[in-house]
């Protein structure tokens, strides 16, 4: 089995004014998964991705790259931030260059490509995320959707092993969520581990395959997303609730099986449900 | 890194008022300014250091940093007032070092080092004074004190933006920075320069694109003139009052006698 692409062992981070912002933390984050964090403002969540590409270092505890000690040298740092691309929240502080091309083309130039691979790389990157036709703009003349895909594809220019993205679908509309969802998927495969932070219960039952709930600084609960949703003590300490589809389950005695993993799927089974009941 | 004004904000001293600290601090830094003497200049660094590592709870570190901030130029304008150069036939007097070339010498006099010696002392002594109020006082609580003052509300707004958006613009410059790192920037000379000046760049993209947004906030919220309506509901102390006129009194007899 391959080692994880990145573990925590008993991590901790306290900030200079005395705030304890990760209590702990024993985490390890394998190769071809979809992994929700969930938690609520001020949970520690993006203490806890900055401390994932080496811009922090932990207090106590130590983080192991791919089975190795990190130990913070220059050629370890920037293998690490190539291998782990985040995607911050706001989209603004993100885009620095003067146009999307360029600010596509930035982390692939830092790593030292030669101009004709450079310039394939990002043209892949901008066909998957559909932002070609944006190429020549500069970054503050497009919309939020729009400079989210922009910031996206600049993190997959740089072919991360570990896609991190910060509230990939906070302000956006439901059309560019999906839009970007799918993306998510298309971006994931299995040497590519896609994690993204998110408040949306719903969202994180239907796409993850593993869940975490971070909790005032601690990972109260992890696993599946049926396991940790059926935790209703985690539930209920960190001010979430069970995704819809779970409760619609419940109330309607429709368990067979397992839980419908879409709204497609439970549509499908209360139909199936039906039928029998007629006969 | 916490900001200065954070600290204000969660200062133990906060809650002290405006005028007493104000008071306090400008007192002393006239005292200073005005005799030039060591042992005043001396006494008001302790006292305001003090205050402010012991009673504001600045950690000592930080402060020491924060005292290293104008040594850039002090030590340029030191070496400015220690060094002299004359023609090599002028009569140096009490020169305590001397280099000459052909025709002209440098030199260090003992009236020179002294000059240094009170310069370093009494700068030390006015930004210490400057920190306190600045470390203690959150900037509402200045507003407030400017108003009271009757300067002008066009003064009185410039100012409070000025010093708000330094702090926000620092804040900016972290986010981008840590964005730049995240994607390998400034990892060799080359692309430090190139990452610096797109993060230049942007940043003043940014900050008129704020500026605008501010502005169509506030107007939208009818802020025609007169954003700070600052109420305060600090109480003044008489103890507090008795330690400041103690402490002038201090200075004063120091300064006669």
């Amino acid at each position: 089995m391959k080692s994880p692409i990145i573990s925590f062992e008993n991590i901790t981070y306290k900030y200079e004014d005395g705030t304890i912002a990760l209590k702990d933390i024993i985490l390890s984050i394998e190769h071809g998964k979809k992994i929700a964090l969930i938690g609520n403002n001020g949970a520690g969540k993006s203490t806890l991705f900055l401390l994932l590409n080496g811009i922090l270092k932990p207090t106590s505890g130590h983080i192991k790259y791919k089975g190795k000690k990190l130990s913070y040298t220059r050629k370890q740092i920037k293998h690490l931030r190539q291998q782990v691309g985040i995607v911050f929240q706001n989209p603004d502080t993100q885009l620095f260059s003067s146009s999307v091309y360029e600010d596509i083309r930035y982390g692939p130039k830092n790593l030292g490509l030669s101009s004709e691979k450079l310039k394939k790389t990002v043209h892949e990157a901008m066909i998957l995320t559909e932002t070609e036709y944006l190429k020549d703009k500069p970054p503050h003349f497009l919309s939020i959707g729009q400079k989210k895909r922009v910031t996206i594809a600049g993190i997959i220019a740089m072919n991360p092993e570990l896609l991190v993205l910060d509230e990939p679908t906070a302000g956006l509309d439901p059309y560019y969520s999906e839009k970007v969802m799918l993306l998510l998927d298309n971006i994931h495969n299995k040497n590519r581990t896609v994690l993204i932070s998110t408040h949306n219960v719903n969202l994180a039952y239907e796409w993850a395959d593993e869940v975490f709930i971070l909790d005032n600084g601690k990972i109260i609960e992890q696993g599946s997303p049926i396991e940790v949703f059926n935790n209703l003590e985690a539930i209920k300490q960190s001010h979430l609730e069970r995704p819809w589809i779970m409760d619609i389950c419940q109330n309607l005695n429709l368990l067979e099986k397992d839980y419908p993993k879409s709204k497609k799927e439970l549509l499908e089974m209360m139909k199936l449900y039906s039928i029998q009941k007629d006969k | 890194m916490l900001k200065i004004n954070d600290y204000a904000y969660i200062s133990p001293l906060k809650d002290v008022h405006p005028t007493e600290k104000v008071v306090f601090a400008l007192s002393a830094l006239l005292f200073t300014i005005l005799t030039k003497n060591l042992i005043i200049a001396s006494i008001t660094f302790a006292t305001m250091s003090t205050g402010i590592v012991l009673g504001a709870k600045v950690p000592l570190y930080r402060y020491t940093r924060l005292l290293l901030l104008p040594s850039f130029f002090l030590l340029s304008s030191i070496i400015a007032i220690l060094f002299s150069v004359a023609p090599i036939d002028s009569e140096s007097i009490n020169a305590l070092w001397k280099f000459q070339t052909d025709s002209w010498q440098i030199y260090v006099s003992s009236y020179s080092i002294n000059e240094a010696i009170h310069i370093v002392f009494t700068v030390l002594a006015s930004v210490s004074c400057l920190y306190f109020i600045i470390l203690t006082t959150p900037l509402n609580h200045l507003i407030w004190l400017l108003q009271k003052a009757h300067l002008p509300t066009l003064f009185i707004e410039l100012a409070g933006f000025t010093y708000r958006f330094i702090f926000v613009l620092l804040e900016k410059i972290q986010e981008i920075y840590i964005a730049q790192s995240s994607r390998l920037g400034y990892q060799n000379y080359r692309i430090w320069l190139a990452s610096l000046g797109a993060l230049i760049v942007s940043l003043f993209i940014k900050s008129i694109r704020t500026t605008r947004d501010l502005q169509i906030a506030i107007d939208s919220r009818g802020g025609d003139e007169g954003l700070y309506e600052v109420e305060l509901n600090i109480k003044y102390k008489q103890f507090h009052w008795a330690g400041i006129i103690f402490f002038i009194v201090v200075l004063l007899t120091i300064s006669i006698s």
